[in-house]
């Protein structure tokens, strides 16, 4: 029974190596940006595959957009972006600017994000990078 | 058991070595589109696909496209680089390009076209395409 | 030979059954639309295309934005039949920017022209493969 066992597992293996597809496959040029916010919590960059597949089960990166219409003061939009790195520090920022909402609009599931925070009070974003880049799809 | 923990062990390195690269698992019309660089004596452009690039042979093929927003300003930066590690990018702080950069995805096509024949160049043109023979 | 290849056959099977996590396993309903082209108009889903059994249908759009909005949109059926159309407007240019990998894209022609008389993109759950 044991030498069918490792029979077994051994063409069992075989069967997942001829069929699977879930084994790494792309070569090609790629980068795993992981998150990285500065120690004083004003900057944070990352990639979205880079804070997804890493190691540990704390990094996250990413942006939100509102939309929404206020019965007293008309349509209201607003974008928000936060992260947070392995070390257990994070970071977010917000604006209502225009041009940063239709930046975040332009995000993709692998996209790099890069955004500063003008001030630790405000919190409002003062540079927001949205780069799409073929090294960092999955 | 030992002999059949080495064949099972055998087998399994088979298996692996056979699976270096995935097995296409389905039909459908492709297009591959790996990133080129050409010009004139007047502009240069590229062009390529994010999927295809990814999936390239080589680990020199990238292309992609950035937007930049600061307090003043905002910035549009596209670039590529081919398998012979020629390169090319472009910038812009014209809104309109920054408003194509919206529609992109992960199996985008890329093209872009610059005003110089040097390896850098102010974007004239950025095309974004979207179809489903570029999807992997 | 033959039992042992039988054997192997059947165990690879099993393992592909056990192990493979290529096959779909999400429930949820499902609705992949393959390309269709008529003498005014075209639909179909981007997995419907690339997923399909043959390898001539496809669907999508390329847009620009340089001297204004510009969104050519194509697509093509399984008979090798195919349709296309041109818009210049910024409505044209807002639903192609809305195009994902697993959009249904719909589009129509003016009868006469090759402009665009319609663009419909809808991104749905069911859409996803």
């Amino acid at each position: 029974m044991n030498a069918k066992l490792h029979k077994l597992i051994g063409t069992a293996a075989l069967g997942l190596a001829l069929f699977s597809n879930s084994l790494p496959a792309r070569a090609g040029l790629a980068t795993r940006n992981e998150v990285y916010i500065d120690p004083s919590g004003t900057t944070a960059q990352g990639s979205l595959t880079g804070a997804r597949y890493s190691a540990d089960n704390g990094q996250y990166i990413g942006c939100d957009v509102y939309f929404d219409r206020r019965p007293n003061s008309g349509p209201w939009a607003s974008a928000y972006c936060f992260a947070g790195d392995k070390t257990g520090r994070s970071t977010y920022c917000s604006s209502t600017d225009a041009r940063f909402i239709d930046a975040v609009k332009g995000m993709t599931d692998s996209s790099h994000l890069y955004f500063r925070v003008s001030s630790t009070f405000t919190r409002v974003c003062s540079d927001l990078e949205v780069t799409n880049d073929s090294a960092y799809l999955k | 058991m030992k002999t059949n923990l080495k064949k099972a062990l055998g087998l399994a390195a088979l298996s692996v070595t056979l699976l270096a690269n995935t097995i296409p698992t389905w039909a459908g019309f492709v297009t591959t589109s790996l990133v080129s660089i050409g010009g004139n004596q007047v502009s240069r452009w590229a062009s390529g696909s994010m999927e295809d690039a990814r999936y390239s042979a080589d680990s020199r093929q990238q292309i992609g496209c950035r937007a930049q927003i600061l307090s003043t300003y905002s910035w549009t930066t596209c670039y590529a680089t081919d398998s012979a590690g020629r390169t090319l990018l472009c910038g812009s702080g014209d809104w309109k390009f920054l408003e194509t950069l919206r529609g992109m995805t992960d199996s985008s096509q890329i093209y872009f076209e610059t005003n110089s024949t040097g390896s850098s160049g102010a974007c004239t043109n950025i095309v974004i395409a979207n179809s489903s023979d570029l999807l992997k | 030979m033959n039992v042992k290849l039988h054997k192997l056959i059947g165990t690879a099977v099993l393992g592909l059954s056990l192990f493979a996590n290529g096959l779909p396993a999400g429930a949820g309903t499902v609705s992949h639309p393959q390309v269709t082209v008529g003498t005014s108009g075209a639909d179909g889903s981007m997995a419907g295309a690339r997923y399909s059994a043959d390898s001539q249908q496809y669907i999508g759009c390329r847009f620009s934005n340089t001297t204004g909005p510009y969104v050519i949109c194509l697509a093509r059926d399984s008979a090798g039949k195919s349709l296309s159309c041109a818009g210049f407007e910024s409505r044209h240019l807002a639903a192609a920017k809305a195009i994902t990998d697993f959009s249904k894209i719909s589009f129509g022609v003016t009868p006469g022209t090759a402009s665009c008389s319609r663009l419909a993109v809808d991104n749905y759950s069911y859409h996803l493969r």
